[in-house]
């Protein structure tokens, strides 16, 4: 009689979340940019979940604009999730996306037990201010156990993205990375979203640091070979907006 | 005859980096008591000595608890029923009797540990490997303390650990736990205060435990974060599993975890207790290399003839954790029957969105596949299930809800879909076809030329 029952024993599930602003002012390169990149880099999310031995990773995606939408009802297996290209329209629906995240970080929502769960990863990314009440979404998100302990990263697009209230979202301006054209932000959403896929689904290593300080870290170190990027940290760093 | 099982293991992840086990498990009976520990280190740098912290913190619950037996009135228990105080500080509740004595208890082991890994740090100075791995603010935090007036010393960091204890008596029962790690009773085939369950956590669950974050014994409020229970005679469980966090992350859900330790109960009443201990000897580093890579530990106090006697009620409640997710799977195919369905429909629409329509139509076949071949392993578990309830018991159960209609039906879904992506391709390849030949015979007539301009040139 043996005790082993590999059916039973559940793979580990890390969830990486996109929240993609789709308003009016990301229309042309921007949006036609970030399609182009999250579809490119899902591959490769793929290949770190299936070669991982400490956990799967699903994706899941909220588009917001004048409204929020979810790409699909659950998380995805990163393998089969697939990017359905957005179009821009509308208003900066930021608040409201804090709500609906909010909703499904729970475990009847789209998280499972905390036991045999890591840590979500989310990523951010916008190129304005909300034109709802951010505050209000915020700070109801902020209550939540599982964003607690989420890595949270900000791709802020452009000058006009508010900073401000990406780093009330992840908590320091280190977290908010600033991208000033179309090359850049490509390499970016790579960057962080395979960086935050290889942290976010490892066992805890036993150093001190978070994985939210540790995803940080690597980000930054890999910042300074992409041409208009740079951490909202460091402003020092900025170059000019160049979207055409 | 009440007896015991404790097993501990190195986890997976600790073979690559050099680090010891950081779980101890200690059980025994004896005429006093029977008792199961569970202490699990912390893994962080910091607490680069917490597997001599978890061993300390195992070794005085014992010499504390067994003081306690020795001293408490057992007539403090008599006619209580079943008791859990969640993490209440002593200002915000009216402490009883009972209460005063288990506040003393913790706070006598919380004393002794910190008086025994103080002795330690100072007779144990820095190994080789502490200086080699250890970073280096950590390695002068430990050696500032040593030289602390005890009061403003943070030492016990580094020995920092969880802890969780069941004792049981002759006239009463009680448990504790500081961290995380999971804690499971279970129970006859009777109502227990009130509930017919099988097994339930009789430690209420403290919500600052969560992912990777645990209160600890070296917190300096850890009094504060005790959470205990206790019962008279009437109510002792049949049997009760500590088991460390490296379980509850391979195994995830409680009904995962409690049908895990029911497969340990079944070994006890066919084998015995030294085969069951055996098997989990064998078997926890292939658990922990599988699931959370973590150290593992179990702990168990059971009574044996009790375990055999309720045995066929715990294989029910494994019968019926399978039933509830077969009957999960069964749903979630006549739903997505029903959407293949809906967006099939939608499909033939003129000005429906074919890619969203067809994105989903496919996810919609993946998740179909799943749900059947999930149902159908689950439908074979629970007929073995049945048959292993009828050679322990002798007795035969209900028969079971027969999944193999929807199954089939599922198949059949899938295999048509298969059968029109089959198709497609086929008049897709004809179409190829068709134009790889009018390609080639471009191509063989650009070869002709070529040829003949080679020859030319040749020539």
């Amino acid at each position: 009689m043996s005790l082993i029952d590999v059916e039973s024993v559940p793979r580990r599930t890390m969830t990486l979340f996109f929240l993609a602003d789709t308003s009016g002012s990301m229309e042309g390169n921007k949006i036609g940019a970030l399609n182009d990149a999250i579809s490119n880099i899902i591959p490769m999310i793929s290949e770190i979940s299936n070669t991982n031995p400490d956990a799967e990773i699903k994706v899941a995606a909220l588009e917001f604009s004048s409204g929020t939408t979810w790409l699909y009802d659950e998380p995805k297996n990163a393998e089969d999730f697939i990017w359905q290209d957005q179009k821009a329209s509308g208003l900066t629906s930021l608040g409201e996306a804090c709500i609906q995240l909010e909703k499904v970080l729970h475990r009847d929502g789209f998280m499972k037990s905390p036991s045999g769960s890591y840590a979500p990863a989310i990523i951010l990314l916008s190129d304005g201010g909300a034109t709802d009440d951010f505050d209000k979404g915020i700070e109801k998100l902020k209550q939540n156990n599982w964003f607690k302990a989420a890595i949270k990263i900000a791709i802020a697009i452009g000058d006009d993205a508010d900073k401000d209230e990406l780093k009330k979202f992840t908590g320091n301006l280190e977290a908010v990375i600033e991208v000033h054209n179309i090359e850049a932000l490509k390499q970016i959403i790579r960057i962080v979203a395979v960086t935050s896929s290889q942290i976010g689904s490892k066992s805890t290593s036993a150093t001190d640091s978070t994985k939210q300080e540790q995803v940080i870290d690597e980000i930054n170190q890999q910042i300074d070979n992409v041409d208009g990027a740079n951490s909202a940290a460091d402003p020092s760093n900025a170059s000019d907006d160049y979207w055409d | 005859m009440t007896a015991c099982l404790d097993v501990h293991c190195l986890g997976e992840s600790h073979k690559d980096s050099g680090k010891p086990c950081q779980d101890y498990s200690f059980s025994c009976v004896d005429d006093d008591m029977a008792i199961a520990i569970v202490c699990d280190g912390h893994g962080g740098e910091r607490y680069f000595r917490s597997d001599v912290g978890a061993q300390a913190a195992t070794e005085i619950i014992v010499e504390v608890v067994r003081l306690f037996v020795q001293q408490a009135d057992s007539k403090l228990f008599k006619g209580s029923p079943y008791t859990a105080e969640g993490v209440v500080t002593e200002s915000e509740k009216k402490l009883t009797p009972l209460d005063v004595k288990f506040r003393q208890m913790f706070s006598s082991i919380i004393t002794k540990w910190n008086e025994r890994i103080e002795l330690h740090a100072k007779e144990h100075p820095l190994t080789e490997w502490e200086i080699e791995h250890v970073p280096e603010k950590y390695r002068n935090e430990f050696l500032e303390n040593l030289e602390c007036p005890p009061e403003s010393s943070t030492l016990n960091k580094q020995y920092g650990c969880t802890l969780m204890a069941y004792v049981q008596t002759e006239d009463y029962w009680f448990a504790f736990h500081l961290g995380d790690g999971k804690c499971i009773s279970f129970h006859k085939d009777i109502n227990f205060h009130g509930l017919q369950q099988v097994w339930d956590e009789p430690i209420p669950w403290d919500e600052r435990c969560f992912l990777n974050k645990t209160t600890s014994i070296c917190d300096s409020d850890a009094i504060n974060e005790f959470r205990y229970c206790y019962g008279n005679n009437t109510e002792t469980p049949v049997a009760v599993f500590l088991g460390s966090d490296g379980i509850d992350d391979t195994y995830g859900e409680m009904e995962n975890i409690a049908n895990f330790y029911v497969e340990i109960l079944k070994i006890v009443a066919k084998d015995g207790i030294s085969a069951a201990e055996q098997q989990l000897r064998d078997d926890l580093p292939i658990v922990s290399r599988i699931g959370s890579k973590d150290d593992a530990s179990v702990a168990a106090i059971f009574n044996v003839f009790a375990v055999k006697s309720n045995i066929g009620h715990f294989i029910h409640f494994q019968m019926d954790y399978m039933g509830m997710q077969a009957q999960e799977q069964a749903n979630r195919i006549k739903m997505l029957q029903q959407k293949q369905q809906q967006l099939k429909e939608q499909m033939s629409n003129w000005n429906a969105d074919l890619n969203k329509a067809s994105i989903e139509l496919n996810y919609a076949m993946k998740d179909l596949r799943k749900a059947s071949d999930r149902l159908e392993i689950l439908s074979g578990k629970i007929s073995f299930l049945a048959k292993e309830h009828q050679s322990f018991t002798g007795s035969d159960m209900e028969s079971p809800i027969d999944y193999s209609e929807i199954i089939e039906q599922a198949k059949e879904t899938l295999n048509s879909k298969m059968i029109q992506e089959e198709a497609e391709q086929e008049s897709e390849t004809v179409n190829t076809e068709e134009v790889t030949d009018n390609q080639q015979m471009v191509s063989s007539s650009e070869d002709e030329l070529a040829g003949t301009e080679e020859t030319k040139i040749t020539c």
